[in-house]
């Protein structure tokens, strides 16, 4: 609706009488129509109905006292997303891919030797992660050790750019993967380490999350999916970001 | 992010870890929105399972597109609220839900009742809101009312009201215009 390359349009008494019946959705399509072009063009008209959407919110919560969200809805929501991939990486995460080309031209090196092609997704379940350090970091820990003896197992060293091993990652065949901290230091509660999964072309890949884990993880289950080269992790602001704020802590290349 | 810290976030910060594919945080947002949400569409759909699935659909959107909500326009809230409104109102406007609400309106008088504020009565929040809309105009108010849970047109109001259509429109605005003054000066929406 708002193009930045339309003309500005000055105020139309008229069109300016139907904002209102258009915030709630009471216009015919044609006029439905017009609206939204003057919409695409005059700021004020645009924030008056930013404005008359909020007092709608407000009529909205009447029925809010007798209704609680039902179990049943959210079931089948989370049915829909586990069954899909992770939601697309956000204006800002393709943005990042300029800032961490320089991180994964190192990275690629190692990457080139054997990309990991799973599927065709990244999938991100933070719900899943969540649940198994909700039941411990210990049963995330003990699948960790599990995991690095099942066939296929790959496991991947997460270093800083001038250090020793932090953590390790074991990857299985059916993208289930673990992560174990062994030396990452526990960061301040309104900090958080967040896990990225590189994609697309190793020169300009693309991060997308993998898991916020939290300040203090001690490990983490989480899967992967897709042409991921790599992975990466850095310290952000909780409660996590949509794209990368800075270089990575500490990465490694999946080979 | 713990729990905790999940329970405490604001609106915005669990749409950002949504757009960072927290599902956690968008079964935090449903948990604090969903249940408000299912009752605007069963308010203006009558019909429970198509106001699940209306429900459902809003809030896969926001997993798939959270991108879409944009902070600066308004709340979370009001985002998911217009995203189920919309929607409604074009199921309802279907052929085939149409023909339903005909029948449901043969049952309820086209007239403005306090329908809506005996619904808010119990709330803090909802307790503001009941006495801004009690500051509205009658004419306002049942201009509003049956636009937005009745899920009619202006056009269609006009004729439910018998009044001009250019009257119903201007009532309108100039009543949710009037509502959104009242409540911030209420502190609340701000």
């Amino acid at each position: 609706m708002n193009d930045p390359l339309k003309e500005p349009m000055a105020n139309d008494p008229e069109l300016d009488s139907l904002l209102g019946a258009y915030a709630l959705d009471a216009l015919e399509p044609d006029e439905r129509a017009r609206v939204e072009e003057y919409l695409a063009r005059n700021a004020r008209a645009r924030n008056e109905v930013d404005e008359m959407r909020e007092s709608a919110a407000a009529l909205a919560l009447a029925p809010a006292g007798t209704e609680a969200a039902p179990p049943a809805v959210w079931d089948r929501i989370a049915g829909e997303i586990a069954r899909e991939p992770a939601p697309a990486a956000s204006f800002e995460a393709r943005r990042a891919r300029l800032k961490w080309t320089p991180v994964v031209g190192i990275l690629s090196v190692a990457a080139a030797v054997a990309l990991l092609v799973l599927a065709l997704d990244v999938v991100s379940l933070h719900g899943r992660l969540h649940n198994a350090t909700r039941s411990g970091d210990a049963s995330a820990s003990a699948a960790f050790d599990h995991a690095r003896s099942e066939t296929g197992a790959r496991q991947v060293a997460m270093m800083p750019p001038h250090g020793g091993e932090v953590a390790r990652v074991v990857l299985l065949p059916d993208g289930h993967a673990f992560l174990k901290n062994d030396d990452m230091p526990k960061l301040a509660a309104n900090q958080t380490y967040q896990l990225w999964a590189l994609t697309g072309d190793p020169s300009h890949p693309t991060p997308i999350s993998a898991g916020v884990l939290g300040s203090n993880p001690q490990a983490a289950a989480f899967r992967l999916a897709g042409d991921v080269h790599a992975l990466a992790l850095t310290v952000e602001q909780a409660p996590g970001v949509v794209a990368p704020s800075g270089p990575p802590y500490a990465s490694g290349a999946l080979s | 992010m713990t729990e905790i810290e999940r329970r405490d976030a604001s609106d915005a910060d669990l749409g950002r870890a949504v757009s960072a594919g927290d599902e956690a945080a968008l079964a935090e947002l449903y948990r604090r929105h969903g249940g408000a949400c299912f009752a605007l569409a069963r308010r203006v759909l009558a019909d429970r399972v198509l106001a699940e699935e209306i429900v459902q659909e809003v809030f896969l959107r926001l997993w798939r597109a959270a991108d879409r909500f944009d902070p600066e326009r308004g709340s979370l809230r009001s985002f998911l609220f217009a995203q189920v409104h919309g929607r409604s109102v074009d199921l309802l406007r279907s052929e085939t839900a149409r023909r339903a609400r005909e029948a449901r309106d043969a049952f309820r008088s086209p007239t403005v009742d306090d329908d809506l504020e005996r619904a808010v009565a119990d709330l803090t929040e909802a307790e503001i809101v009941r006495r801004t809309v009690g500051s509205l105009s009658d004419g306002e108010r049942a201009a509003i009312e049956l636009a937005y849970f009745g899920g009619h047109t202006y056009r269609e109001v006009a004729v439910l009201l018998g009044e001009p259509e250019g009257t119903v429109k201007s009532r309108i605005r100039s009543g949710l215009l009037r509502l959104r003054a009242a409540l911030i000066e209420a502190g609340v929406g701000e």
